[in-house]
């Protein structure tokens, strides 16, 4: 098991490291963006931090902060602007765990902000965005069409001063998926936020469900790590005012239909970081197939590791493959899915042949 | 074949892995007076500079530099891999170190006086730090100014100096045994090359000290060196057009800027003499 | 004549600086830093006693208005103007959260 996942299993380990293991750690962590939430573990459990390793972790941790200032910005922002719109607004993900001022906020860098709209005001949204400053990311016309029709989403919205990134989302799932539940099935709660006011987002046992809908849909991995451990923790801090949440979580997923995913993120929480399940067993959230069960255990459980050579092996980039294909058929049938591919194929080799005459990035 | 060095400068600890005869043998004459501990240390940034590519070793070589497995750049041309690791280690830094309130600004020491020198690119203050550290100054930078957030001192960040277009050519003048990286032409900075540190500025590279005075430097031809008093309330604006992470420490590095104002005094510069510009710098810190 | 600016329409509101604010002052001027937006701003001196005033409590118009009328120590024919100075600033003020307005 790598360092890193050691040590968000049992923070009181990074108490015990000598210098190697900490220019490892840091190394895994930096790939995985969890530099910020060991600093955060560090300050919780008051661990001091070695000279060599103190200003990685703060640095990190002040970008994640101003991260954070910014979707509290946003948070007034953003329905402030939306305010002829009479439908709800609703802030997910990484926006939500900041509302609730969650434990996995803390450290946590993300890129974008999500918040969810009723399709039919997805229009007029970002006409009205537009006007407030919003302004498209720069994508081509066929990744517009796809982001529009089969994902869930306009492109991304960048704001011309503040820099932040909006992602606007009308449904949880795309819309080629098998199980679309519906957007009303999800409970909604409200949070008073300082300086922003009253914010739209989930209740705690639908915030989990979301998550790990979204997690095991994926076909890309390069926050996996970071997405699971963000589970571990939301899990282990709802239990401590609620000891049968995951009880409560496993029954309401089954309710609204999204048991399979949820039954898969709190499964591979507990393999990887030894997530309390208080009352559930192990078994009970295996597939009801022992062949799928194999594959989803190899898949995930060499998925959920950093991707840096200190402990990549053969067993990742095997999972990696078959979660690729898996994530895609998810999403987009067959028919659909080999032409998407085929133009994927075909710009990244394009792109690969483009490079020589765009220097922008350089300092 | 690769060869690693492993770099202290000031702060930082850098490793450097590379396949690439140029950058080695640059790395060679640039950083010869760099002293290397036997204890193994902790690195804080480990770079590799070489081709990803296989096709692109031979075909229109370019070269990649990498932060442990990342590239945050796309390749450059091979002609280009010594210029792009010293741009490379500035991104670290300046994308990283946020112990420190970090600015765009040339930076010298004398008689234990800091003096920042922020400035606009191409404006010479590449060139006039180069002047200056070859005449009785130390080198802190010619690029970035460290001042900690902890106690509000300057710390050296010593490294090759950036040499642009005419500069390289006037420096060769200025300067007795002027030792040059080789020169790469075409970059996106035009013709560039990098200037070996003095040894006493390599040797003093952990020894920080207090800022004294900022001073906006200008090149403008055949002017004559005059400073011109800034209020405290420019300077703030400027040093924050100026700074690569103000933004990102928001509250912290207003409250220290602030207080620094408060004691220090702030020049715009005018020179196009190093001679004079020697003097009227130096009447600052004696 | 008037000299008494009519600030009737909003006498009932009280002006008072965001508790997000940070200000230091300098001779020529006063920096703000806005702890929530993450914004800085920069205030001529002119609008020193202003910023002293609402660091201290919350004010009505008329009250800040008189305190900046005689820190210009302007002729009466420039009221106007300084009038016109003195809303335009509480506008921008409102605008960028610098101040807001309360009961």
């Amino acid at each position: 098991m790598s360092i890193l996942v050691q040590a968000l299993s049992k923070p009181y380990i990074l108490s015990t490291l000598n210098q190697n293991q900490w220019q490892i750690l840091l190394a895994q962590a930096n790939v995985c963006q969890l530099v910020g939430r060991l600093n955060y573990l560090m300050d919780v459990h008051e661990y001091s931090k070695p000279s060599y390793a103190k200003w990685h972790l703060e640095s990190a941790y002040k970008i994640a902060e101003k991260q954070r200032k910014q979707a509290l910005v946003e948070f007034l922002e953003v329905p402030r602007a939306l305010k002829s719109i009479s439908s709800q607004l609703t802030f997910l993900k990484g926006a939500a765990y900041i509302a609730k001022k969650l434990p996995c906020s803390f450290g946590r860098t993300f890129s974008d902000i999500d918040v969810l709209v009723k399709k039919e005001d997805l229009n007029k949204i970002e006409n009205i965005l537009k006007f407030s400053n919003w302004l498209k990311s720069e994508v081509d016309d066929y990744d517009e069409k796809y982001y529009r029709t089969w994902m869930h989403e306009i492109p991304p919205l960048y704001h011309v001063t503040r820099g932040s990134v909006l992602d606007v989302h009308h449904n949880i799932l795309p819309s080629t998926n098998k199980h679309t539940p519906n957007i009303d099935s999800f409970s909604f709660t409200q949070v008073d936020v300082e300086n922003a006011g009253i914010i739209n987002t989930l209740d705690d046992t639908d915030l989990c469900i979301h998550m790990a809908v979204h997690l095991f849909t994926e076909s890309e991995f390069h926050n996996g790590l970071r997405d699971i451990s963000d589970f571990d923790m939301l899990i282990r801090h709802f239990q401590q005012t609620r000891p049968n949440f995951v009880a409560e979580l496993i029954t309401r997923a089954k309710f609204i239909g999204l048991f399979d995913y949820t039954r898969l993120a709190t499964r591979y929480a507990h393999i990887i970081f030894s997530t309390p399940i208080n009352g559930i067993k192990l078994d009970n959230l295996k597939d009801k197939s022992k062949i799928l069960t194999l594959f989803q255990d190899f898949c995930f459980v060499n998925i959920f590791k950093p991707n840096h050579r200190s402990c990549r092996d053969w067993k990742m980039t095997v999972a990696e493959f078959f979660l690729y294909w898996r994530g895609h058929l998810i999403r987009m049938p067959l028919r659909l899915l080999i032409p998407h591919l085929i133009r994927k194929s075909y710009m990244r080799v394009k792109d690969y042949f483009k490079q020589d005459d765009d220097l922008t990035q350089l300092p | 074949m690769f060869a690693q060095f492993t770099l202290p400068i000031g702060p930082f600890i850098f490793s450097i892995k590379t396949d690439h005869q140029a950058v080695i043998d640059n790395l060679s004459a640039l950083y010869a007076d760099y002293a290397f501990s036997e204890n193994s240390l902790f690195i804080d940034f480990p770079i590799t500079i070489t081709t990803r590519s296989m096709l692109r070793r031979f075909i229109k070589p370019q070269i990649d530099f990498l932060l442990d497995e990342f590239a945050p750049f796309k390749p450059l041309p091979k002609d280009q891999s010594f210029a792009m690791l010293e741009w490379g280690m500035n991104w670290c830094i300046t994308t990283r170190a946020h112990q420190f309130l970090i600015l765009h600004a040339g930076t010298i020491e004398k008689n234990g006086r800091v003096v920042i020198m922020p400035a606009e690119q191409g404006s010479g203050k590449s060139t006039l730090t180069a002047a200056m550290v070859y005449s009785g100054w130390r080198l802190f930078s010619d690029e970035l100014a460290l001042i900690s957030l902890t106690n509000s001192l300057v710390h050296p960040c010593t490294r090759p100096i950036n040499l642009k277009n005419d500069s390289i050519e006037v420096i060769n003048n200025y300067v007795d045994n002027a030792v040059f990286s080789t020169i790469a032409k075409d970059t996106h900075k035009g013709t560039v090359a990098l200037l070996k540190p003095p040894k006493e500025s390599v040797e003093r590279m952990l020894e920080a000290a207090p800022l004294h005075c900022i001073v906006f430097p200008k090149y403008v031809a055949n002017a004559q060196a005059k400073l011109t008093p800034v209020s405290q309330i420019a300077a703030f604006q400027q040093l924050i057009q100026h700074s690569f992470n103000y933004h990102i420490l928001g509250g912290e590095a207003f409250n220290m800027i602030a207080n620094l104002l408060k004691n220090i005094t702030c020049y715009q510069f005018e020179y196009s003499d190093f001679e004079e510009a020697k003097e009227i710098l130096s009447s600052l810190v004696d | 004549m008037q000299i008494a600016p009519d600030f009737q329409k909003n006498s009932k509101m009280y002006v008072t600086i965001s508790t997000n604010i940070k200000s230091v002052h300098f001779k020529e001027g006063i920096a703000l830093f806005n702890n929530f937006t993450g914004n800085t701003h920069f205030l001529p001196s002119l609008f020193n006693s202003i910023i002293t005033a609402l660091a201290e409590t919350s004010s009505s118009r008329e009250t800040l208005f008189a305190l900046f009328l005689s820190d210009s120590q302007k002729n009466i024919s420039e009221i106007n103007n300084t009038k016109e100075e003195f809303q335009q600033f509480i506008t921008e003020a409102l605008k960028s959260g610098i101040i807001s307005e309360i009961n």
